[in-house]
This record gives structure tokens, sequence and C-alpha cells, in this order.
């Protein structure tokens, strides 16, 4: 194998590492995360240090020095696989700097981007990510429409959709139904109706997807609902004939994180083949993942890589199954993992540019807990930043205020107020159905929407 | 946890014509999450076997046939492939006229004992009224539609009222106005029998037309004074269900009248004389020796039918004897006390307090009411308490415990109306020492309940307890 | 409009408090609950929101007060343009603003000694460190190691430890009515207790450095959790047979929502200490039950 260079000099002082993967981890922007975990750079300088060196890289040598060696790792098989040769053979020989450079490029769009995408693992996207600016991430993905199809099309110029999260203490219908008929009459929803239930079981599960089904079908919704279980409590519900749209499932960047949540990828694989088989959707795209920056240090499942390149890792897993969705819910671990706003506002546009660059029609959970130095006027600030960098989807919560995972993020009032900002729209087929129920007019809402009792019958 | 309960609930009622046997499915889930203390609650309910309508057994007209209708309990038991041991729970209903034969009581309390071990026996218009209400589906009606539901079952004694708003019921009312209160003979279709509720009818009419209504000199006659009985019978119903005032004449048909004011906007029929308000055209009204066909026509004029928006709930027919199967039966809290052996209990009364000056409570006047030689033991309620501090709680403690020493029964049963059951078995176990302690919570009572209190769940400390009106005197 | 509203639904509780004052019907009426002052009716996080409905003309009114007590979620709030009206805004920053607060206050020094608790501390300098060193807030520092050694009793069937956790408010609102009501209940039962202690900026795996040192059959964590919006009060529970070191989480049992809406401390306490009566019995904890 060739010889990778680990050294460079900043500031009359030379700077060596031991290899790719510390390399990769110390060109990280600071994240508490890596601080504990002991691989983050020492100080500033070394950090720049790092990115000199990594910005010299070849796309080669990172493709030859996965943060997990194959041999150990489904989800480093998994990406390798998924190689487009002809596209990579082309790119090879760039540098990181190049790889940077190109996306960057005027001349460079959508078209030139879907391409390259299909030539790169996930520590060349991580590589790039960590080597460019904010105003560069955001520049970068918003270049790219990644399109997918469930029962509607997500990903579409011009749009922006929203995820209603109608998540309550209890699972209780009434109080689900109460804040997905909230949500609805402020326009979120097209993107998926999705409920993070309390209760795994099975029947808890089947359950609030019968409700949420029925209540959809009621009213003649053109979206997609999903109940966010573990995945094979979902495909026994599917077993049970309960009505399945989409399978959800948190994923890591590593085998043993994938273990840890109780996934692996042949079973990511029955999913989606079960979906697709006896699914209630349109399709083709039946899967919705979630991702977080730390997940995989928390299992203490991370190999001594950093959470920048682990995240990556996801997305490319994801590729495989040819997702609906994915997202990251990127203020959700805590501090240990994201210290504070700087932090989740610069993982926030990393994980969404990286998404973007892998394929996948990324959206954004831009959350933060009680516990991190963060508030909400931070997370508008980021959903701002990600809507102008073309962001797919956020989620939808009464006020921003999720009252069963405890924790804040974008309210139902953000998204018709992101999408007024930036003149975006809802997704078609749903805009239609909420300008029919007098929702929302010429992109903007009407003066009947938010109150959520026109759903009544 | 997240595992399901399922219990076997049977419901038997027997009413004034006929009586019939229902085994349900209830599905009992723990709804909290994992970590947090169980809630259980009553999912499903389904229904798993439809007995057949029989004939209501009588000895002559004032007695019920208790052997016979053992025999059919049994008979419908073996249909079903179950054993009274299979039986979790359930209820006996005995309605309209059968109520009021001469030994109600004692058959159904021994029909209870031998249905199940905790089969309860209740009785009373007003819970019959609620429990058809639920069983025909008005009440979910109400909450689904967002609307004032009254629930009008028919049957062959009463005309049951229930009203439901959104989800709550608000009151109930009971008229003696069924389809059976006249008897024919299919075969000569001619009066055979008059009921006294309708022979009120009969004599109140006949005094205003001042000649007696029965016997009638033609068949064609006959009929035609029935159908002006009948009128009339409806119109007092209307006027009970819309809270207008009574004649004189009319007052004696009222066995209970609570309905707030406000007329409902819709109603449901149901019962064995409903079907033809739904189905009409029933050209041979004799066909079951009664004037259940013709009942229904005229009801199909009365006000509630024209004026009302009339929906058909999921069940019509067995309305009654579904909602005692399936709809009786409440889930206590999970954190309770409960002395094992002390269960089940029957017929507990609830004993509310008397509040002193100073602010504490008495049971021991409310207590005295109810005769030690008839009732095995009292419950105390507990009313919801401003805080529930330790210091409050260990005080109300000591005070119940003073009582208690005065109040006959065993075991101690104390029903709180707030989540302290616990912490105030816990804190009267240690002034009672040894005595047996139920200490309940979660259970809402009125004044005037009864309540049956099962053994506790398998795997959970919650207990399945039925709250009933109980009428009989003993 | 709003305003007025508001001020209705304020004066509408405070009436129904008084009322309840009045009514007091306890036995313990030293206790009884005084009218709050009228300062009250300006509070704006006295506001009860789930009896707070802020749309105008709602086309079905009696649904929407029913969808709102059916969820605590913050909906029927209105709108001005695509955002939230002042009011709701304010209030979310200020449950927000009491949520962090309590993360990051601390518990008062002299609260230990009120209930006869030794008091230790982790190796955590502070609520920062705190925030980012899970292992350092796992491992007591060397004074409070000494102490727990010195001071207390070793090998009990329960040892108690009360720890401030993510909500020093928790422990604040919950340990006076939790702590007799479990001893109590465990008197009872005759189990012994230990020397109670309380450790400052500590994580649940502490109790395995507390059990490795002090021996007991079981131990308890009483331990404040993460707040949200709604609640900054709520507790959690975890238990262990057999505490020590290497401990895995699914070993511990778990009981959370400790708190005045969730469910109330004092009943929490005895339902904890027939937890714990299991547990001895079993010889087990958490999955191994």
């Amino acid at each position: 194998m060739k010889r990778v260079n680990l050294k460079t000099r900043l500031f009359g002082t030379t700077f060596t590492f031991k290899d790719v993967k510390e390399i990769l981890a110390k060109a990280n922007e600071i994240k508490s995360g890596d601080v504990l975990a002991g691989i983050a750079a020492a100080n500033a300088a070394e950090r720049i240090a790092a990115k000199r060196v990594l910005s010299q890289l070849t796309l080669e040598d990172l493709r030859n020095n996965p943060v997990v060696p194959p041999e150990e790792d489904e989800v480093t098989r998994i990406i390798d696989g998924d190689v487009n040769e002809a596209i990579y053979r082309a790119v090879k020989n760039w540098s990181v700097a190049e790889l940077r450079e190109y996306i960057l490029a005027t001349t460079t769009g959508n078209d030139e981007l879907q391409r390259l995408s299909r030539g790169l693992t996930a520590e060349m996207i991580a590589a790039a990510a960590k080597l460019m600016s904010n105003l560069d991430l955001v520049l970068g993905a918003s270049k790219i429409k990644n399109i997918a199809h469930c029962n509607t099309a997500i990903g579409l110029p011009g749009r922006l959709a929203a995820r209603l999260q109608p998540n309550h203490p209890s699972d209780g219908v009434d109080g689900i139904l109460a804040s997905t008929r909230e949500g609805l009459s402020y326009g979120v929803g097209d993107a998926v109706i999705g409920l993070n239930p309390v209760d795994d079981t099975l029947p808890a599960v089947i359950r609030s997807l019968e409700n949420l089904c029925g209540f959809v079908e009621e009213w003649q919704i053109p979206t997609q609902v999903c109940v966010l279980a573990h995945i094979t409590t979902q495909l026994k519900a599917l077993q049970k004939g309960a009505p399945i749209h989409l399978f959800f499932q948190s994923i890591a960047g590593t085998e043993a994180g994938n273990k840890a949540f109780g996934i692996s990828a042949s079973i990511l694989g029955e999913a989606n083949d079960a979906a697709l088989k006896e699914g209630r959707a349109t399709g083709p795209n039946v899967m919705y993942f979630e991702t977080g920056q730390g997940s995989e240090l928390s299992a203490e499942a991370h190999h001594g890589a950093d959470q920048v390149t682990l995240e990556a890792r996801c997305y490319g897993l994801a590729r495989h199954y040819r997702p609906f969705l994915v997202n990251t819910v990127v203020g959700f671990i805590g501090p240990e993992y994201l210290y504070d706003t700087r932090q989740v506002t610069r993982a926030g546009l990393e994980d969404h540019f990286m998404g973007k660059l892998t394929g996948l029609p990324m959206g954004v959970d831009a959350c933060y807990t009680n516990h991190m130095k963060a508030d909400q006027n931070d997370i508008e600030n980021l959903a701002t930043l990600l809507t102008a960098a073309g962001c797919t989807y956020f989620m939808g919560i009464p006020m921003g205020d999720d009252v069963m995972l405890n924790y804040q993020c974008t309210s139902f009032h953000d998204i018709p107020t992101l999408r007024e900002i930036f003149g975006l729209r809802p997704l078609p087929a749903f805009e239609a159905w909420l300008e029919k129920m007098g929702i929302y007019e010429n992109g903007r809402l009407t003066a009947r929407a938010g109150d959520a009792t026109i759903f009544t019958r | 946890m997240g595992t399901e309960l399922t219990l076997v609930s049977v419901g038997i009622d027997i009413g004034t014509t006929t009586t019939q046997v229902v085994l349900s499915r209830l599905t009992l889930v723990n709804v909290m999450p994992g970590s947090q203390v169980p809630r259980i609650e009553i999912v499903n309910k389904s229904v798993l076997f439809l007995g057949d309508v029989h004939f209501t057994p009588l000895q002559g007209r004032s007695r019920v046939d208790g052997e016979a209708l053992r025999r059919i309990v049994a008979g419908e038991y073996a249909a079903a492939g179950v054993t009274p041991a299979d039986i979790d729970t359930g209820a006996i209903i005995i309605t309209g006229e059968a109520a009021k034969k001469d030994n109600a009581a004692d058959i159904i309390h021994a029909l209870a004992e031998y249905a199940g071990d905790f089969v309860v026996a209740t009785a009373g218009p007003d819970l019959e009224s609620r429990i058809a209400g639920k069983g025909s589906g008005a009440e979910d009606l109400s909450r689904t539609l967002r609307l004032r539901v009254a629930n009008l079952d028919i049957g062959g004694g009463t005309s049951n009222i229930a009203l439901f708003d959104r989800g709550c019921c608000l009151g109930t009312a009971c008229v003696n106005v069924g389809g059976r209160l006249f008897e024919v003979d299919p075969l000569t279709r001619r009066l055979a029998y008059i009921a006294p509720p309708a022979r009120l009818v009969a004599d109140a009419l006949g005094r205003q037309e001042g000649r007696g209504l029965f016997p009638a000199p033609t068949a064609d006659e006959e009929l035609a004074r029935i159908k002006r009985c009948l009128a009339w019978m409806v119109r007092c119903v209307d006027r009970v269900l819309f809270g207008e005032r009574l004649d004189c004449d009319e007052q004696p048909l009222v066995m209970s009248r609570d309905l707030p004011a406000g007329p409902p906007e819709a109603v449901v029929f149901s019962g064995g004389v409903a079907r033809y308000i739904y189905q009409p055209g029933q050209k041979e009204w004799w066909v079951h020796g009664d004037v259940g066909p013709l009942l229904a026509e005229v009801y199909r004029e009365s006000r509630a039918y024209r004026t009302l928006k009339v929906l058909q709930g999921r069940e019509t027919l067995h309305a009654t004897v579904i909602g005692a199967g399936a709809h009786t039966v409440n889930v206590s809290g999970s954190t309770v006390t409960v002395s094992r052996h002390a269960l089940p209990l029957r017929n507990v009364p609830a004993v509310y307090p008397e509040r002193l000056p100073g602010g504490y409570f008495t049971w021991r006047p409310a207590a005295r009411a109810f005769d030690p030689a008839l009732y095995r033991t009292v419950a105390l309620v507990v009313p919801p308490l401003p805080d529930t501090d330790f210091t409050t709680i260990t005080a109300l403690a000591g005070d119940l415990a003073a009582e208690l020493a005065d109040i006959p029964g065993a075991p101690k049963v104390v029903v709180a109306q707030q989540d302290i059951a616990k912490v105030l078995g816990q804190c009267l176990r240690r002034h009672l020492k040894d005595g047996e302690l139920v200490c309940l919570d979660g259970v809402p009572l009125r004044a005037g309940d009864f309540l049956d209190i099962a053994r506790p769940l398998p795997h959970e400390e919650a207990v399945p307890v039925i709250v009933k009106t109980l009428v009989f005197a003993r | 409009m709003a305003l007025e509203d508001n001020i209705r639904i304020i004066v509408e509780q405070v009436l129904a408090e008084m009322a309840a004052g009045n009514s007091r019907p306890g036995p313990a009426p030293a206790v009884a609950a005084e009218a709050p002052p009228a300062a009250d009716a300006d509070d704006l996080a006295k506001i009860d929101l789930q009896r707070y409905l802020q749309v105008p003309s709602p086309v079905n009114r009696p649904l929407y007060e029913e969808m709102k007590l059916a969820t605590p979620a913050r909906i029927g709030v209105w709108r001005c343009g695509s955002r939230p009206l002042t009011d709701t805004w304010l209030r979310f920053r200020a449950d927000h603003a009491v949520a962090q607060d309590s993360v990051l206050g601390e518990v008062p020094e002299e609260l230990p000694a009120k209930y006869d608790m030794v008091a230790v501390k982790t190796m955590c300098a502070d609520k920062d460190e705190y925030l980012t060193r899970p292992d350092l807030g796992r491992k007591l520092d060397a004074e409070g190691l000494a102490a727990i050694r010195e001071r207390c009793r070793k090998g009990a069937a329960v040892q108690v430890i009360v720890a401030d956790g993510l909500s020093s408010k928790a422990v604040e609102a919950n340990i006076a009515n939790l702590l007799p009501a479990m001893l109590q209940g465990l008197e009872s039962m005759g189990i012994q207790t230990g020397t109670t202690v309380f450790v400052r900026h500590a994580r649940v795996a502490v109790m395995d450095v507390i059990g490795e040192e002090l021996k007991p059959e079981a131990a308890i964590i009483l331990i404040g959790e993460r707040p949200g919006l709604g609640t900054a009060e709520s507790m959690s529970a975890y238990m262990g047979y057999n505490p020590r070191i290497g401990m895995v989480e699914s070993e511990r049992t778990v009981v959370s929502n400790i708190h005045k809406g969730g469910m109330p401390a004092a009943e929490a306490g005895a339902h904890l200490a027939t937890i714990l009566k299991k547990i001895l019995d079993a010889k087990a904890s958490g999955v191994n039950i």
C-alpha cells in the first residue's frame, strides 16, 4: 500500500500524526465528544496542522484507510462495496483540498455532485467537511437536490418539508391526534407524521399506527405515517397487518454501534424488502433513518474514530437502503458530545452537508436539551442556516417543546416562517391539500391556519 | 411491562322478556413507559361469544325461575366451551319488570356466585341505562362526533335513557315504557295480559275517554286502543327526554329521572324494540307475542325520532348484555396496599365522610347506615386532599385508624380519590397492626356506590373493581 | 383579547385555589393552603397552559379545550403572522430558564444535614465539568471516600443515596416527602437502612463506588432527572442488588417521573420501599428480576 504523508510544518513546528484516523480526528472542529474520547487535537494549532495534512491526502489514501477495518466491520464493507469504481478511478488521485474546491466551484452543480457522490466513501466526505467553513458547508449542500418518493415526493427544489412529531408522554391517542391536528393546521406534516412511541411494545405500536393512518385516511392527507419503534417491532407489526409506510431505525456508523441499537445490516435489508413487498406505501423509498454525532462513543463502539467521520459512515450505510428520509438529531445527545451552541451549529451544518453529498434526502432535527448551553434562539439560527443550505425537512413540534422526549427543537410556527423567508413551499401534493383545506394560499398561511379544530366532522 | 393481560368477562342480561349471555375479552395493558409506575387500562373489548336469546323463565307472574335460569347460563357456558372457573369477571344485570319480581335479588346473587368467581350482581335503572348506552356505542359516538347523544334503550318493560356528552354520562332516566307491557296471543292476535304500568296508562286514557279501554269490542278496536296507549307512553318518554313537566297521570310511569337541562342533539336507539325502529315494516307485529313492533312504529313518530339526529350505534339488539359484560370493570391504580387474602370482596358500600369543624373528616356517622349484619365491611372514601405531603398523609392515617377502630367490618377498606394509596396504606398498617387492609386509589366513587373488588391482576398490584349502584334492599 | 382571556383565566384559577383552600378537608389543618397573594395574578408562570386557549375564534372551542386537556403539548397557542404570540414565547423562555437554572443550580449546603445525610462530592470540580465529564461524575473525590469510610454504617440491607444529578430542584422538591415515606416503609417491613449519603455532581453509577465501599445488600440512588420544559422537579430512582464497580446498567431497576404532576413523592417513597423489598427477596435487580 502507498505510504501516506502524516506530517506537516506550521508556525515552524513539525506536527506528526500516527495514522489517517488520528488526522481525521484532530482535523475536526472542536467537539466535546472527541475530547471525552481523548482523540481531539490538543490545541488549535494542532487542529489546523491536522487539517493541512488532511487537505493533502488523496481520496485513495482515505479509501485505503477507513477508520474501522473492513474485516472488523460490515459498515465499512457496505460503503466500500457501494462505490462506483469508474467514478472513483477518475477522482482517486484528487487531494481532499481539490475535492473541497471542486464542490465549491461555480461550474460544479447538482448533476456533477450527484455523479461524484457515487464514487466517494464516508471518510472522503467527512474529510471534505472538515476542511470546510460553515459557509462552505451551506454552499456545498445547497447545490445538491436528492429526491425520493414514498407516498409523495420529497427533496424537490423550492420546497421545504417538515416531519410532524406529535409525541405524547403516554402515547395517549387523543393527545397524539390533538398535536397532529395542530401541526397540520400550520402546514406541517408533509415529510411524515412520525411518532416517537413511549411504549415500544407491539400492541402499542400497532395501535398508534392504526390511529394515525386512520386519521390520514379520513382527511385524505397526502403524506406518510411512521411510528418510530425499534425496527424489529415494526417488522412484527407489519406481519400482523398493521399499516406501515416507512420503516424507521436509528443507525450508527459502526457495526458495533448498530449492535448496541439491536440491529445489523441484514435486519435493515430484511425490513426494506418487507416494506417493499408488504408495506402500504407507493415507494420505492420506504426507509427512514435517524443519526447523530456521538452515538457510537456513547455505545462505546467508536473504535477510536471521531464523531464526524462516524456520522458520515451512518450516511454511507443509509444510502445502501435508498431511504426516503434521513435526519440527524443534532443536539439531542447532550453536552458531553456537543457542548454548546457553537458545536451544535457546526455539527448540524456538517451532518446536513455530508448527508446531501452522500446522496440522501437529508433533513435535520435541529434541537437541544436543557442541560446544554443553547436555547431556542440558537436553534432558530441553525434552522435558518440549514434552510439556506437547502435542508430537505425539519421537525415540527408544538412550540418546539417535545413533552415526551423532553427536548426542544423547531416548532410548528418555524416551518411556515422559514418557508416565508426563503420563498419555499410545502411538498406539492401536500400543498394542494393544504389549499383545499384552506390552510395555505399562495404559499402562505391563511387566516384559518393555526386552528386545529378545522379538523372536526 | 408491555405484556398484555386479557380477562374473560361475562355479561348476563335478565330482562323483562328475554335473557342472554355474552362473553367478552377485555385486553388490559400498562400504558406507561417502562421506567414509570404502571397504569393499567382496558384498551380493547371484543365479543367472544354471543349467546342465544332465551325467554326469561318465570314461575307465575311474580317470581323468576332461578333453577331454569341457571340451566340457561350453564347451557350457554357449555356452548361457548367455558366453565365458571374460566370467567374472570363480569356482571349480571336484571332489568325492567324482571327486577321487580319478588325473588329477583336472591336469584341473581345466587346466579352471580355460580357464574364465576368475580361476577357481580347489579340492577337499577340508572346503571342499566348507562350500561346500555355504553354497550350500544352511544357513549363512543358522543365522544367521536362530539355531540350530546341520548341512548334510548327500549326493552320489554322499560325505556332507559342515558345522556352522553362527549364521552361523559351526564344523567339517566327510566320510564316504564316497553314492548311487552301488553302481551298478545300470537294465534288470535288478541290481548292476553296487561302489565301494571300499561294498566295505569289504559286507566288514565279510559278516564279521559269516559270508558274502560279493555276489553275492547273488536280486534281492530283493541289494536287501535293499544296504539293510543303506546302513543301516550311514548309522549311521556319524549317529555322526560326533553326535560318537560309531566302530568300527574304520567308521573307513575317514571321510575327514575336524573337528566340535566338541555335537550340532546342526537339519539341512538337500542334494545329489542329498537331493531324495528331502524328496520320498520314488520307486518306480523304479533310475532313475539307482544307489541314491540307496534311500539317501534310509534317511536318513529316520536319527537325524539323526528327532531333529533338519529344515529345507529355499533350494537342495537344486544346493547345491554354487551355493556354488562364489557363496560363495567375498572382497574385501580398500580400502587395500592392490599392484603391478598382479603380479596375478592363483594357489595362494599362506599362511605363518604362528613366534615367536622376544624377541617377534620369523620366517616363514623355515614358508616352507621350500613348494618354490619348485612355488609361484611364498608369502604371509607378519602376525598382529594389539597396536598399529598407525607405529614398530611400520616395525620390522615392517624385519624382514619381511630375511626376504623369504631367501624365494624373486615377487611378495612379505604379508597382514596388521588394517588396516595400506597403510602396511606403503609401508614395505616402501622396503626392497624395485623388487621387485613385494602387501600386503593384510581377508582372514582360517588356517594351511594357499591364496590366489588377482585383479586390483584397477575404480576401487577392493580385490582379490577366494579362500581355499581345497588338497589336491592336486603 | 389574549390579555383579557389571560386575566380571566388567572382570576378563575385564583378563585379555584381559594375555594380549595377554604374547603380544605384535610386532617392537618395546621398546613392549610393559603390563598395565593394577589401578586400571582401577574405571574406568567402560574398560568395553567392546558386550560389557556389562545385561538381567537376556533371552529370548535369545546373540542379545542378537550384537545388541550388531552396533552401537555403547547397547542392552541395561536400566532402573529407565522410567529408565536408574545406571551406564549415568553412563557416558553421562562420554562426553559427554570429548567436551565435547575441543571446549573446547586442543592443548598444545609439540605443534607437536615435529613441526617453524610454529604460528599464526586471528582467534578463544578457543574460545567459535571456536564462534560460523565466519567468523573461516577467517582468520589478522596475527601468523599474518606467521609464514607469513616461516617457510614457498612453492610446495611439498603443503602440510600441522594444525588443532584441534572436537577437540583428535584432534590429540593421531593426529598422532604419521599425520604421519610420510603424509610417508614422499609422500617415497617423490617428492612434496615444504612447512613443516607448525599452526593453532589453525581451520575447514577456513583452508586457502584459507594456500594463497593459500604457493601450493602442493595442500594438506591434518588437522582434529579434532566429537566423538561414541563417540570424541572422530576426525580428518578435507580436500584441495584449487590451494588459494585462493574455493574451493568441493565442490572438496575428504575422508577422515573417522580414529581407533583407524575407520581407524588410520598407515594413514590412507599412504592420504592416495596420494590426494594422485592429486590432483597429476589436477591437480584433490573433485568435479572
